[in-house]
């Protein structure tokens, strides 16, 4: 099968297409075994991105066991996905971050157009240096332009930008950017983004749980290898917040337990959640 | 004594030039500046005097070369195609003859080797003095300047009077070189008569960008970096608007590569109306700081060294200069315990001092104590709302974006006592209240920071008091 061969060196040098590449991985690999000897710098589309990638720890073991070479992608775009702005940035990214800020000390995080205030203390917490954050705001074009230029310094060590109202070809010059100067750059993006077509290697879709494992679901929606079939939990919460949410509801549960009528179950989803929520506030 | 003579060659083919061959020979001469004080401008040329600086820039041959280096640095750096051409000599004469020879030899595309030639073979044309008399020298057969040492000096300074003669003893030394020095001033202020009237204010950029050569240069001689500009524009006076306008520019880490700035000056520009015509422009220097070492102020010449992209002054001088100074913020954290006031963020022009002198690393004592505070601080929420957000309540909850259910809480706090009498009267007369902290969560929105506020003016607890006001604060992201 050298057309497979050809293919795989032909998705290696434009990056992967956005359809999802439906060849079965066993078969895939057999064909270009036969065809290919074991080359580094060859991606085969059946097997997850190659191992040369910069990368950078996301101090997650589950993300970083789905991401090609395990973390970040040091020099590319990382386009993030979710419902609204400003919900699951700082538990995914804050360790990587962290991680990136230690082994540079000097260099900045440039936050572009955050949608609210980052809270230094809780940032900080999660060892994050806020003195060395900047924050640049702006209107639709210059955030744009501010992120380039963001990109093109050498005292930044990574970009975080929300541009909700970016199309493809504006990525793509922040992707080029962030190739050519290695640089981490992650961009959010809502939700109707979704089915636009993207220069990001990596595109993540977010979403929040509540389970007691975790309270993120992580779909990787593009990366270089086969389609992620199921979502990775994560629990992005720092330690302190998950036992005093733990203590809250087990004291809830306790006391459901001796006294069932006062403290009826309460759900969201439930039909009558309303005065239920109201009964919860004896004042 | 030790001369050198300069010129800058500016090649002919290339588009109209930044500078011409006048701004361009003032230009060298405040480089030259740079390396002794006693400099000249005769006719096209630079010469210097440099026997008195020969020790401290570690003779003649390392002088010269950085001088070439400099110079071809400064064209590049400003885009304008150029060389310079240098010629040394026993006297100021012998320089500049060497260099006008030379010159010579190379429009006629030969291959020039001034630094070896005889003084006594370098031709009459060489010499100013004979310039007027070259037809007449020539055919009496005195085709160098050995030539007319061999005549009678009675019957040349009759026929061709004094001033050749003593030209030529300047030249061999007998009679003193004396020049009127060039002195650079103390602050640079020029002004410039603009070709035509400018009507659109980002167009006179091209005229700035004369001025800020002049400027480099000025500063190359004075070794100094430049911290402050301003520029004047003077407005066309028929129109009844006042006479000028007028922009300061300002920059944390003093510089010599004057290319930020002129992008700083471009931004600014671009925002700037012009209410009537500009005549003329005005560059003066306001601040200006000594650079200790001037090798290391200027990018090195050395690929290694030199940083890929600008540095993050020059990041946060540029957004702020074209976003709006409120727009650019870093962190500064507070000591209070209001969760609105525990932090600002300010402006990163102003902090951008602190940001210059680079990041300490927290030392021992400093990493423990963040330890300590990673474990109470870790409760607080990510994102804080710059105002708290007032939410429509359902009965006596909360509702945002559907409904809340309540995770943790309350962990109270008050804004009482003499922390909020010092800021009350400017933080819109606001009474004291007691904040009741919850940990609600929103199907959509994730888990929220809400409060609840009461009034220590308690009511009478008999009295049924107003339902209770609830704010979202902030989210856990």
């Amino acid at each position: 099968m050298p057309n497979l061969a050809i293919y795989c060196c032909f998705v290696q040098l434009f990056g992967p297409p956005d359809f999802r590449f439906s060849m079965p991985a066993p078969i895939a690999s057999a064909f270009t075994r036969h065809a290919l000897p074991d080359l580094a710098h060859v991606w085969r589309a059946g097997e997850l991105g190659s191992a040369s990638l910069q990368t950078l720890d996301t101090g997650y073991a589950g993300l970083n066991q789905v991401l090609p070479g395990g973390g970040w992608p040091q020099a590319a775009l990382t386009e993030v996905l979710q419902p609204q702005a400003g919900q699951h940035e700082w538990g995914l990214l804050a360790p990587a971050l962290a991680a990136a800020q230690q082994a540079a000390p000097g260099r900045l995080v440039v936050l572009v157009g955050a949608p609210y205030l980052p809270f230094g203390p809780a940032l900080g917490a999660r060892q994050l240096a806020m003195q060395r954050l900047l924050c640049v705001q702006g209107q639709g074009p210059a955030l744009l332009w501010a992120a380039r230029e963001a990109l093109q310094c050498a005292d930044v060590a990574s970009v975080l930008a929300w541009l909700p109202d970016a199309r493809s070809t504006h990525l793509r010059r922040l992707q080029i950017a962030a190739h050519a100067h290695s640089k981490l750059l992650f961009v959010f993006r809502p939700l109707r983004a979704q089915h636009e077509s993207s220069p990001a290697p990596l595109r993540l879709l977010l979403e929040g749980a509540a389970s007691e494992e975790g309270n993120l679901w992580v779909h990787v929606l593009k990366r270089r290898g086969p389609p992620l079939a199921a979502p990775v939990l994560l629990a992005t919460r720092p330690a302190r917040l998950t036992a005093l949410l733990t203590a809250s509801r087990e004291r809830m549960r306790r006391r459901r337990e001796e006294d069932p009528q006062s403290l009826p179950a309460v759900s969201l989803r439930s039909s009558h959640a309303l005065d239920r929520i109201a009964s919860l506030h004896p004042s | 004594m030790r001369w050198i003579a300069l010129q800058a060659c500016i090649r002919p083919d290339a588009l109209p030039p930044v500078i011409d061959a006048v701004a361009a020979q003032r230009a060298l001469a405040c480089m030259a500046l740079g390396y002794t004080p006693r400099v000249a401008l005769v006719d096209e040329a630079v010469l210097m005097e440099v026997s008195g600086s020969l020790r401290l820039f570690g003779g003649l041959a390392r002088l010269a070369q950085q001088m070439a280096q400099q110079a071809s640095h400064f064209f590049e750096q400003n885009k304008v195609l150029a060389h310079m051409e240098q010629a040394q000599g026993a006297t100021s004469l012998i320089a500049l003859g060497r260099l006008r020879h030379l010159h010579h030899l190379r429009l006629l595309g030969g291959v020039a080797e001034a630094a070896s030639h005889r003084v006594a073979d370098l031709p009459m044309h060489t010499l100013t003095a004979a310039r007027p008399h070259l037809d007449v020298l020539e055919r009496v057969g005195c085709r160098s300047w050995d030539d007319l040492l061999r005549l009678p000096r009675a019957g040349v300074a009759r026929r061709f009077g004094a001033p050749l003669l003593q030209a030529l003893d300047r030249a061999r030394g007998h009679a003193p070189d004396v020049y009127e020095w060039q002195v650079l001033p103390e602050s640079f202020d020029e002004t410039l008569e603009l070709d035509a009237l400018v009507t659109h204010a980002p167009a006179l950029m091209a005229g700035a960008q004369h001025l800020l050569v002049q400027l480099q240069a000025w500063l190359l001689g004075r070794q100094r970096g430049l911290c402050a500009l301003k520029l004047v524009w003077q407005l066309d006076k028929r129109r009844d608007v006042a006479p000028s306008g007028e922009l300061v520019i300002r920059t944390a880490q003093p510089a010599q590569d004057l290319r930020h700035l002129a992008r700083l000056m471009a931004e600014q520009l671009a925002q700037q109306r012009l209410p009537a015509p500009v005549h003329s422009l005005r560059l003066q220097s306001l601040e200006t700081e000594a650079l200790s070492d001037s090798a290391a102020a200027t990018d090195s010449l050395l690929m290694a060294a030199r940083q890929q992209g600008d540095s993050a002054l020059e990041l946060i001088e540029r957004l702020s200069a074209r976003l709006g100074v409120d727009q650019v913020q870093t962190w500064q954290a507070r000591a209070d315990h209001r969760p609105e006031q525990m932090q600002c963020w300010v402006n990163a022009r102003d902090t951008i001092k602190s940001i210059a002198s680079g990041y300490r690393p927290a030392c021992a004592s400093a990493i423990n104590y963040l330890k300590n505070e990673a474990r109470t601080e870790a409760l607080y929420p990510t994102w804080l709302l710059p105002e708290p957000l007032q939410l429509a309540t359902v009965g006596n909850s909360p509702v945002y974006q559907g409904l809340l259910v309540r995770l943790a809480g309350p962990q109270r706090l008050e804004a009482t006592g003499w922390l909020l009498d010092s800021d009350a009267a400017g933080q819109r007369g606001k009474p004291p209240a007691i904040r009741d902290y919850f940990i609600y969560r929103s199907l959509q929105a994730g888990l929220l920071w809400i409060y609840t506020e009461r009034l220590v003016v308690a009511t009478p607890p008999s009295a049924p008091g107003p339902p209770r006001a609830w704010y979202l604060h902030g989210f856990f992201a």
